[in-house]
């Protein structure tokens, strides 16, 4: 892995001849919107990009004597994304895990192999920001991913690949101006949840407290929809006569449909079964299964939710309630 | 701002037993917020906030509680105590389970124009007076930072309450200058705006889950036999859900406009339902909520109705 500096203009001529084929989230753009004067496209977060919110499978149709089947592929033409150290965890250690995990999602694959990811370290924790408490930080970056730290009049780049052609060697100075500066952010956040912590949660499965926490949760799912980690959709088809398609949309846990049952049976009928869900499903559920947490701490939800709901103090008051801590 | 007396009300109404619960607002989790809570002891009662950030509509928050016996204190905006004659109105609640705190409304303040006004902003830098507030050295008047929805409020005061607390306020806005703005472009301009604005929709219902008036148990939205609307957000699927909903709070939605601040998305959602109100208005003479006896006219039949397809 190389690494460098890439002066402001040269970066922008770069951008200039792939603008076509540049997403930037929209915090990246708020953050950064200088360094992306042609940014392609913005979007909401990765998960727009690779898992979109409504997306054709198959088409079917009578042909006269029997159903004929048409598969939808999608082609994933070569980009670059860029993003927040959050939003990338969220692609890198969450959805790649769900999608690529046997069986192999196809549309989400040819997708993702066709994205270059550039994450943008996050010098400006925002107040709803707490990456650090769930395992990630403001200078996360992975191995195959590139790594970009923008300053006043260049951009610090790590990693592999053709844009580190244009850069010039940085040396010993700015590795040390790096670790600095990485200090400096990471002081600033929270400190890692005890490692106990998502074990213990499930033995808070029955506790009290979720009627209290739950209380002001309206089961709206703009929560979840924003979450770029929250995976859930649900098929739903459309047709008319004799043809139509199956097409999947996103779905979410806060939504009675979700786990309605075709008797008319549900076993989460209450707000609190399907807060204590969103929840554990977060921090213990997915933990348990993948070795990590499915939450990037990047605070979309608590910005989001109109009722103050703040995963950050759920997870503070149940640490409260639980007497062990 | 009354915050005192409010507590006071609460810790009495709960000692005498006169309610079991009390619902109002505490801080919320983030600055320049307050998030709707409930409380049932009287020791509690120390968490109560009221303040220019007091926003959802907590009339909502009765709904989890029509099966119940609970006596329940609700602190009540202009608004909020509209929505709750509607509630009583329709009969979802008998009066003497709901003791309303009635809090003449001073408007909620959107966080959003304070940080494009004053840049980034710290709660210890405001200091909050009864029209305005210091903040930078300099005093602001709060009625260019107010809520689009809350620019356009004609009744701050409640219509109806058991205990009033805090002086009454004059109406600041009116809706008709809100919707001329709208109504008087063309319908090409028109049609564009709300393209625009429901495309952008992610369909999370946030909108219908805030408002205390779409309480059916199950919504138009989520019958999957029929579907009538699909679960991606298509800028088509997004007109008939929001279409759809304006219809059904017709003659009920009283201009809250806890649906438009709840948005994620900040679309001005709320336009929809105030101009249906707005032909209400002209056709009947009525606006919901302001009163117990008056009759709603789409929720009245008549055996002498003078329209024919009703007869
Ligand atoms: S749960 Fe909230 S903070 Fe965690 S990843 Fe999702 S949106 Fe971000
Ligand atoms: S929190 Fe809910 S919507 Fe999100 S991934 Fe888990 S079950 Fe799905
Ligand atoms: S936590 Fe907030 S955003 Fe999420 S469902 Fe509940 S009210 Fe909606
Ligand atoms: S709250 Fe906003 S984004 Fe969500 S459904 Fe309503 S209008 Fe759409
Ligand atoms: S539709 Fe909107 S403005 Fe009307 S009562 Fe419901 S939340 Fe309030």
């Amino acid at each position: 892995m190389s690494e460098g500096l890439i002066a402001k203009r040269k970066w922008w001529e770069w951008i200039e001849t792939k603008k076509d084929r540049i997403f930037l989230t929209e915090r990246a753009k708020k953050r950064y919107g200088e360094w992306f004067p042609a940014e392609g496209k913005v979007v909401k977060s990765g998960k727009e990009v690779l898992f979109p919110s409504g997306e054709e499978m198959y088409r079917y149709l009578w042909a006269g004597e029997e159903w004929k089947i048409e598969e939808r592929e999608v082609s994933g033409e070569f980009s670059f994304l860029f993003l927040l150290p959050c939003e990338a965890r969220a692609i890198i250690e969450v959805t790649d895990k769900v999608f690529l995990h046997l069986p192999v999602d196809k549309n989400y694959w040819l997708r993702r192999k066709a994205l270059s990811l550039g994450i943008l370290a996050c010098l400006q924790p925002e107040p709803t920001c707490f990456c650090s408490l769930v395992g990630g930080g403001p200078f996360w970056r992975d191995e195959e991913a590139l790594f970009l730290v923008p300053r006043k009049e260049d951009i610090y780049i790590q990693g592999e690949g053709e844009l580190l052609a244009f850069s010039e060697e940085g040396g010993e100075k700015i590795k040390e101006e790096m670790q600095a500066l990485q200090q400096e952010v990471e002081n600033e956040l929270p400190s890692p949840l005890p490692s106990y912590f998502p074990q213990e949660l499930y033995h808070h499965f029955e506790d009290e407290e979720w009627n209290e926490l739950s209380w002001r949760c309206l089961n709206c799912g703009a929560c979840t929809f924003l979450c770029p980690t929250c995976y859930c959709f649900d098929i739903q088809v459309k047709m008319w006569g004799d043809e139509g398609y199956r097409f999947r949309c996103y779905d979410s846990c806060m939504y009675s449909e979700y786990t309605m049952m075709a008797g008319g049976h549900n076993p989460r009928p209450t707000t609190k079964e399907k807060f204590r869900n969103r929840f554990l499903h977060k921090l213990e559920f997915f933990y348990e299964r993948y070795g990590r947490s499915l939450c990037t701490g990047c605070g979309r939800c608590i910005a989001a939710c109109p009722n103050g709901i703040s995963i950050a103090r759920v997870i503070e008051e149940l640490k409260e309630a639980d007497p062990d801590a | 701002m009354f915050e005192q007396e409010i507590r006071r009300k609460a810790k009495e109404l709960l000692e005498v037993k006169a309610v079991d619960l009390v619902i109002g607002y505490t801080s919320g989790s983030l600055p320049f917020q307050a998030r709707p809570t409930l409380v049932s002891s009287p020791e509690d009662t120390e968490q109560l906030v009221w303040n220019h950030f007091c926003s959802p509509n907590l009339a909502r928050y009765l709904l989890p509680y029509r099966d119940s016996s609970k006596k329940i204190a609700l602190l009540a905006k202009g608004c909020d105590a509209r929505a709750v004659v509607v509630l009583l109105r329709e009969e979802q609640f008998p009066r003497e389970r709901i003791h309303i705190i009635g809090l003449p409304c001073p408007g909620i303040i959107s966080k959003r124009k304070l940080e494009e006004k004053l840049g980034e902003i710290k709660e210890e830098d405001f200091s909050w007076e009864e029209s305005g507030f210091l903040c930078q050295g300099k005093k602001w008047e709060i009625d260019s930072f107010l809520e689009d929805t809350c620019v356009r409020c004609r009744y701050p005061n409640p219509p109806l309450w058991d205990d009033l607390i805090g002086e009454k306020r004059e109406s600041r806005g009116s809706s008709v200058d809100y919707l001329e703005r709208i109504s008087s472009q063309s319908e090409e301009e028109r049609w564009q705006f709300f393209t625009q604005e429901l495309s952008r929709c992610i369909r999370c219902y946030a909108c219908r889950n805030a408002c205390p008036l779409c309480y059916c148990k199950e919504c138009f939205a989520e019958s999957d036999v029929p579907r009538w609307i699909s679960g991606v957000p298509t800028l088509s699927d997004n007109s008939f859900f929001h279409l759809g909903r304006s219809i059904h709070l017709a003659g009920r939605c009283v201009e809250c406009g806890a649906c438009e601040r709840a948005c994620p998305e900040e679309i001005k959602i709320g336009l929809l339902p105030l101009k249906v109100e707005e032909i209400i208005k002209n056709s009947f003479s009525f606006e919901a909520g302001l009163s117990l006896e008056e009759e709603a006219p789409l929720l009245t039949y008549k055996e002498n109705d003078p329209g024919e397809f009703i007869k």
